[in-house]
């Protein structure tokens, strides 16, 4: 997938980490995803074979129909992104999930968290 | 000084060649020039010649040449002590030990390595592997082709100087050439034939830590090696304020459990995952990931270690600090696969050696636990006035009993201004640290006259006259202690 940071400088540790994971993504997605660890917050807004990762304090536009959010610890989001421990991270609500059930589904997919 | 025949080459380049053979001095320009500089802001001098000794004899015998003409000496391996360290007197000789790279033993009963200057972090690590992978070593964060013995003399630091204390501390003796051609053998093995401690007598291998190659030419060190631990892990701990990340560093230093607790402030991080120049720590991110390293003989002992970490991290958010949880640095790697520079050593720290601007360049200090949180907040107070972001390197040192402060920037080498502008920072951070009770290590000799001005007259005097004793015609490495 082709990976855009906005601003990237001054992008937060958390956009910055999932960089590598969304280049070795496969689409095509549509909507956007929030994703929080901790107090820290990024937005990843996907069209087709193309992310947009923005601070979530620095979104701009309208956002799209499609949306979720995902939030949790850094450690269980990241277990979560190599496939291990998800069954663990939601039921102990280390990870809590929100929003359109498809697009989650796609975008774990995606990940090749599932 | 200089003689004439030093500065003008005289005759030195042909009887070095007489006495080396061709093809093991280098007079091309284009050589000399590669020798003139390093990564830093201190000034460049190009030398004559370089010189590649392959045995004692031969640095005995380049000494005699140099002391004939007066010619200066700079001993180096990789050049790579990020100090301005090894950069030689205008027209003097480098004296490149490469060559001399032998690991003479590994002592396994003694627990120590005999290691000519030549062998690298990288052969070491090789050479310990192949004989069991019973010890560990003290891995800085430097390159792999960096020389273990030049890190020693030093007094450097790495992964394992938490527990067992600076690169100085790892040394039990040293075979040194002294300027007028002496060659001494000091700790244990001056009296034994085996390498086993520093003592019991009086401390001669002292005379060549710490004076940067101004006192002689070591050309064997013997380096003490620790046993293996059969498991060990890496996590890193993200830690959102900086009082809270100094109070952290000191309680896990003192339970005396762990291997390594180095925090890397967030411009670190950010330049790792790709940002060449990090502008602001973005809202609610954290100020410092310490790497701790845990290591265990039993998976019951390594539980009982987890579970203090986790015990540790639960005590300074109890004083209202906000720390995640470990992660595995592993998982960080499966994400980012950048991440292992920071895991496997040697490393190559790819984000600050092949920064854009190609500068690198530090003030590191060692000094007080106690005013780690002072040192931070005035050095970053500094950067951020000549425009660095807050590049910090940190760990306590030897169970806590002191700590370093390395600050880091990266610059654009090519640009007359950015020099001037590291140039003046340096000039402040100097003072900044000195004031918090630290002192710089690898001391630049830009920042040589700082720390003189604060010495106890006394000591000042005593470093001139051991000078004046194993060097009296000045030609070791001149001007990199004042002297
Ligand atoms: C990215 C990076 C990270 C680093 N991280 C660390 C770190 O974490 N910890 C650390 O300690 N260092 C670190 N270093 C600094 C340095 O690379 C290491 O200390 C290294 O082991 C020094 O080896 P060298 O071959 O570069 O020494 P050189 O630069 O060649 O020599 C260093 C000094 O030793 C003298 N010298 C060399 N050989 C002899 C000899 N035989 N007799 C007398 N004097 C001699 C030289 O004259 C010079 O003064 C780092 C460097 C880089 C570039």
């Amino acid at each position: 997938m082709q990976v855009v940071i906005r601003d990237e400088p001054s992008m937060n540790l958390l956009g910055l980490l999932l960089r590598t994971r969304l280049e070795n993504a496969t689409g095509p997605i549509e909507g956007e995803v929030e994703v929080v660890a901790g107090a820290m917050h990024v937005a990843l807004r996907f069209r087709g074979d193309a992310v947009e990762v923005m601070r979530g304090d620095s979104r701009t536009g309208e956002p799209p129909k499609h949306r979720a959010r995902i939030e949790g610890t850094l450690s269980a989001l990241l277990d979560c992104a190599r496939g291990r421990g998800v069954v663990r991270n939601f039921v102990t609500r280390a990870i809590r999930v929100g929003g359109d059930p498809r697009l989650l589904f796609r975008f774990a997919r995606a990940l090749g968290t599932l | 000084m200089l003689s004439r025949d030093a500065r003008t080459g005289g005759d030195i380049a042909l009887r070095l060649v007489n006495r080396f053979g061709g093809d093991r001095v280098v007079t091309d320009r284009a050589t000399r020039a590669l020798y003139a500089s390093d990564s830093t802001e201190n000034e460049p001098h190009t030398p004559r010649a370089i010189v590649y000794p392959k045995s004692v004899d031969e640095i005995r015998a380049l000494l005699e040449i140099a002391r004939e003409a007066r010619c200066p000496v700079t001993s180096r391996v990789a050049g790579l002590n990020v100090g301005g360290l090894a950069i030689p007197a205008e027209g003097g000789i480098v004296c490149d030990l490469s060559r001399m790279n032998r690991i003479l033993d590994v002592n396994r009963s003694e627990q120590y390595a005999l290691v000519e200057p030549g062998v690298t972090w990288g052969d070491l690590k090789e050479r310990l592997a192949a004989a069991g992978d019973e010890f560990v070593v003290n891995y800085p964060l430097a390159p792999p082709e960096t020389s273990v013995l030049a890190c020693c003399l030093m007094d450097g630091l790495g992964t394992l100087t938490m527990r067992y204390g600076s690169m100085g501390e790892w040394v039990n003796g040293v075979e040194a050439v002294l300027a007028d051609g002496t060659v001494v053998r000091t700790g244990a093995a001056s009296v034994s034939p085996v390498w086993f401690s520093r003592g019991p007598l009086p401390d001669l291998t002292g005379l060549f830590i710490n004076f940067q190659g101004t006192t002689g030419i070591v050309t064997k060190l013997a380096l003490q090696l620790w046993p293996k631990r059969r498991l060990r892990e890496r996590v890193i701990v993200p830690a959102y304020e900086w009082a809270g990340a100094f109070e952290f560093s000191r309680r896990i230093a003192r339970t005396g459990l762990f291997d390594e607790c180095g925090g890397f402030s967030w411009p670190a991080a950010k330049m790792l995952f790709g940002v060449a120049v990090p502008v602001g720590r973005a809202p609610a991110e954290p100020a410092i990931f310490f790497a701790v390293d845990v290591s265990a003989d039993t998976h019951a002992e390594l539980a009982l270690k987890r579970a203090i970490l986790a015990d540790t991290i639960r005590g300074v958010r109890a004083l209202g600090f906000h720390f995640d949880a470990p992660l595995d640095v592993n998982a960080l790697i499966a994400a980012s696969p950048g991440f292992s520079q920071f895991s496997d050593l040697p490393t190559r720290l790819t984000f600050l050696i092949d920064n854009p601007g190609g500068g690198l360049t530090w003030i590191g200090a060692y000094g007080p636990m106690s005013t780690m949180e002072e040192a931070a907040r005035d050095g970053f107070c500094v950067m951020a006035r000549h425009g660095f972001p807050p590049l910090l390197v940190t760990r306590p040192m030897k169970g806590g009993h002191y700590a370093v402060m390395r600050f880091v920037e990266t610059f654009r080498r090519a640009d007359p201004a950015d020099v001037a502008r590291i140039r003046a920072l340096h000039a402040e951070l100097v003072e900044v640290v000195l004031d918090a009770g630290y002192i710089p290590y690898k001391l630049p000799p830009s920042l040589v006259p700082a720390v003189m001005r604060r010495m106890d007259p006394g000591a000042r005097d005593l470093l001139q006259r051991v000078k004046a004793a194993v060097d009296a015609q000045h030609i070791l490495n001149p001007g990199k202690l004042g002297f």
